[in-house]
C-alpha cells in the first residue's frame, strides 16, 4: 500500500488518506479482508499525528470501506456494491460541481454544459 | 533507600583515582615511619587525627557532586522521600568510615611489629576512639553539606568555644573537679560517645529540615 | 482510557514572574508539545508537575493520583530527560544500570543495554568522556529502561544533530504506541513537534494561549501572502494575525479550507508550528 501526502494540498491530510485508500479499494489493489496497518502504525509511518490517522480511519469506517474486529485489527471491508457506488457517485458529483461553478461564473449556458456532458458520456459507446 | 546508599558509594568510589590512593599510601608509610621513632605519637596521630579527617571527607565530595554535576536534581527526581534521601547520605557516609578499617587495622598490625608494647585491646580501643572522632567530624560535614553555605571551620570554632564554655559552667555549677574526671577513662569514653551521638542526631534533624526547606523554592 | 496527566488551574507566583491558571490534559497514548518563548513558563510548569516546586494554587493529577502526596510511587513511573542534567561524570555507562536497577522497580537491564547498542554508546567509557549528544542519548536510555508511563522532556533534544534527533523522535513514537504511555515535551525545536506531536500547547507570559490538537491546527491554519488590496477584502474573522512585510502582507488564515473554497486559486502555504508561534507573538492581532 502506498500513500503519498502533500502538505500544500487543498485537501486536509486525513482526506488525502481516505481518498487514496478508497481509490485503492475500488480499483481492487486492496481486496476485502486485507489487513490494514494499525492506526498508530500508520501515523508513525506517515509521520502524522495519531489523531489525524484516527480521523481518516473513522471516516473510512463510517463510509463502509474498512472494519475493525475487536482484538484482531482493522481490515478492508467486504466489497459492498452500494458503498462503492456511493463513493463513485460522490467523486462524480465533485467534478460536476466544478464544471457547474465554472459555467456559472463564466456565464456559459447550462444547456451547453449538458450537451458537452452527454457527448462525453456517449463517446465510448 | 538501599539503592540511594549504593549510588552514593558507587559515585564516591568511582571518583577516586590513583592520586587519592597514593595519598593514603604516603600517609600510611609516613606515620609508620614516625612510629618507628616515637611509637605512641605515630599511632595516635594516625588513628586519632589523620584517619578521622580522611574518613569524614565523603560528604563534602558528595556535596560537590550535588551542586556541580546535577546530582541534586537527579536525586529529587528519584522515588524517595526527603527522609530517605538524607538518611541514605548519612548511612553511606558512615559506611565509608567503616571501610577505613581497611587502613586502620593493617596499620595497627604493622605497628605492633615495629613497636610492640600495646596489647590487642589497646589497639582496638584506639580504633574505636578514632571511629568516634570520625563519626563526629562526618556528622559535621554532613550538616555542612546540607546547609550549603556554612563555613565548616567557623562551625568548628563556634562548637569548640561553646563546648569549653559549657564544660566550665557545668564543672563550676556542679563543683566537679575536671582534672579528676579527665583521668578517669570511662568518663571520657562516655562523653566522647555521647558527644558523637548527640552530633549525629542534631546533624540529621537539622539536615532533614534544611533539605525539606530547599524544596519550596 | 485514563488521562495520564491532568493539570487544573495551576498558579505559581515568583517575584518577577507568575504562572497563571494553567490547565491542560494529557491523554494516554498522546504526545503533547509545549512551546513558548524563553521565560514563558514552560520549565516552571514542568517543575510544578514533577513536584520540584510547590504551587500556590491548583491541582495536578498524575495517573489519576495527587502529584504531591503520592509522589514516591508516581516517580517510579515517570521518566525525565532535561537539558543539562546528566548522570554523574565519574560513573561508567554500565554503572548507570547497576545503580538504577536498585532504585526503579520496573527497571530492565536488557532494555537499557539494548538502547545502549541501538544508540551506539560504549558501556565501558566514563560518562565524562561522552559527547553532549551521547550524554543525551544515555539519558533517554536511562529514562526509558525504567519502563515509565509518562515521559517528561525539557529541551531534551537540544544539542542533538538532526540525525540523532530523528532517531529519538522515532523512539518517542514507539513509546506511545501501546496507548498506555504519554509524552510531555517542551522544546524550541518546533520542527520536532511538527513531526510527532499530537497536541500543541502554547505558553506565553505565564498563561496558556491555546491547547489544540495538531490535526486541528493543520486543518485550520494556513499562510497567505497577498497584496494590501486583497488583505483589505478579507474579513477579520478569516485570520488570527497578520504581519505587514515590506513588499506584501503575510496573513495567518484560521479557516483556510473555507477561505480557499471561497476565493479559489489561492496559494496558501502550510503553517508550521514555528510560523504559528511567530504570528502570535510578533504579528498584529485582529
Amino acid at each position: 500500500m502506498e500513500i503519498i501526502l502533500s502538505s500544500n494540498s487543498q485537501k486536509p491530510i486525513y482526506e488525502q488518506i481516505t481518498s487514496q485508500i478508497k481509490g485503492m479499494i475500488m480499483r481492487g489493489e486492496l481486496k476485502s479482508g486485507d489487513p490494514m496497518p494499525s492506526m498508530r502504525g500508520l501515523a508513525k509511518d506517515l509521520h502524522i499525528s495519531v489523531i489525524t490517522a484516527q480521523h481518516a480511519y473513522e471516516d473510512l469506517q463510517r463510509d463502509g470501506f474498512i472494519t475493525t474486529v475487536a482484538g484482531k485489527g482493522t481490515f478492508v471491508a467486504a466489497r459492498n456494491k452500494d458503498f462503492i457506488r456511493e463513493e463513485q457517485l460522490r467523486i462524480a458529483q465533485e467534478k460536476l460541481y466544478e464544471a457547474a461553478r465554472i459555467g456559472r461564473e463564466n456565464h456559459i449556458e447550462l444547456d451547453r454544459l449538458v450537451g458537452i456532458l452527454t457527448m462525453f458520456y456517449e463517446e465510448d459507446e | 533507600m538501599k539503592g540511594l546508599i549504593f549510588r552514593d558509594l558507587l559515585i564516591y568510589f568511582r571518583r577516586m583515582n590513583k592520586s587519592s590512593y597514593i595519598t593514603e599510601a604516603v600517609m600510611f608509610i609516613f606515620f609508620l615511619g614516625i612510629s618507628a621513632r616515637t611509637p605512641a605519637i605515630g599511632l595516635s596521630a594516625y588513628i586519632l587525627l589523620c584517619m578521622p579527617l580522611q574518613m569524614s571527607a565523603m560528604p563534602m565530595a558528595m556535596k560537590d557532586m550535588d551542586s556541580n554535576y546535577s546530582g541534586a536534581i537527579l536525586t529529587r527526581l528519584m522515588p524517595f522521600s526527603s527522609g530517605e534521601v538524607v538518611g541514605a547520605r548519612f548511612l553511606a557516609a558512615f559506611c565509608v568510615q567503616g571501610i577505613y578499617l581497611v587502613y586502620m587495622v593493617p596499620f595497627c598490625i604493622i605497628h605492633s611489629f615495629i613497636a610492640g608494647g600495646q596489647g590487642v585491646l589497646d589497639y582496638l580501643l584506639l580504633i574505636l576512639a578514632g571511629l568516634i572522632i570520625g563519626a563526629f567530624l562526618t556528622s559535621m560535614n554532613l550538616l555542612a553539606g546540607f546547609l550549603g553555605n556554612i563555613n565548616v571551620s567557623s562551625m568548628v570554632y563556634v562548637l569548640m568555644v561553646v563546648a569549653v564554655a559549657v564544660i566550665y559552667i557545668v564543672s563550676v555549677a556542679l563543683k566537679i573537679n575536671m582534672a579528676d574526671l579527665v583521668a578517669r577513662p570511662s568518663v571520657l569514653w562516655i562523653c566522647g560517645a555521647g558527644a558523637a551521638g548527640a552530633m549525629i542526631f542534631v546533624s540529621y534533624k537539622v539536615s532533614l529540615m534544611a533539605y525539606r526547606r530547599t524544596f519550596f523554592r | 482510557m485514563m488521562d495520564v496527566l491532568n493539570v487544573a488551574h495551576v498558579t505559581k507566583h515568583y517575584k518577577d514572574f507568575s504562572l497563571n491558571d494553567v490547565s491542560f490534559t494529557l491523554p494516554a497514548g498522546m504526545i503533547l508539545g509545549m512551546i513558548g518563548e524563553n521565560g514563558a513558563g514552560k520549565t516552571t510548569t514542568i517543575k510544578a508537575i514533577l513536584d520540584l516546586i510547590a504551587v500556590d494554587a491548583g491541582d495536578i493529577q498524575i495517573f489519576g493520583r495527587d502529584h504531591h502526596s503520592d509522589v514516591k510511587d508516581i516517580r517510579q513511573q515517570i521518566g525525565v530527560v532535561m537539558d543539562g542534567v546528566n548522570q554523574n561524570p565519574f560513573l561508567f555507562c554500565k554503572d548507570v544500570d547497576a545503580m538504577l536497577k536498585r532504585i526503579y522497580k520496573n527497571w530492565s537491564s536488557e532494555k537499557f543495554f539494548a538502547y545502549l547498542d541501538r544508540f551506539e554508546l560504549p558501556k565501558d567509557k566514563r560518562i565524562k568522556e561522552l559527547s553532549k549528544g551521547m550524554n543525551v542519548k544515555l539519558n533517554f536510555a536511562a529514562a526509558l529502561a525504567s519502563a515509565p508511563r509518562l515521559l517528561i522532556l525539557d529541551e531534551a533534544t537540544s544539542g542533538l544533530d538532526p540525525v540523532m534527533r530523528d532517531e529519538i523522535l522515532s523512539v518517542l513514537q514507539e513509546f506511545v504506541m501501546d496507548e498506555q504511555n504519554a509524552v510531555l515535551m517542551s522544546t524550541h525545536i518546533t520542527s520536532d513537534l511538527d513531526k510527532i506531536a499530537d497536541y500543541i500547547m502554547f505558553i506565553h507570559k505565564g498563561r496558556i494561549l491555546f491547547v489544540r490538537s495538531k490535526e486541528e491546527l493543520d486543518n485550520s491554519y494556513g499562510i497567505l501572502h497577498c497584496k494590501k488590496s486583497f488583505f483589505d477584502a478579507l474579513d477579520p474573522s478569516d485570520y488570527d494575525a497578520y504581519i505587514k512585510e515590506p513588499f506584501s502582507y503575510k496573513v495567518l488564515l484560521n479557516h483556510k479550507f473555507e477561505t480557499m473554497e471561497h476565493f479559489r486559486d489561492l496559494d496558501v502555504e502550510k503553517a508550521s508550528i514555528e510560523d504559528i508561534m511567530l504570528f502570535y507573538v510578533k504579528g498584529e492581532h485582529v
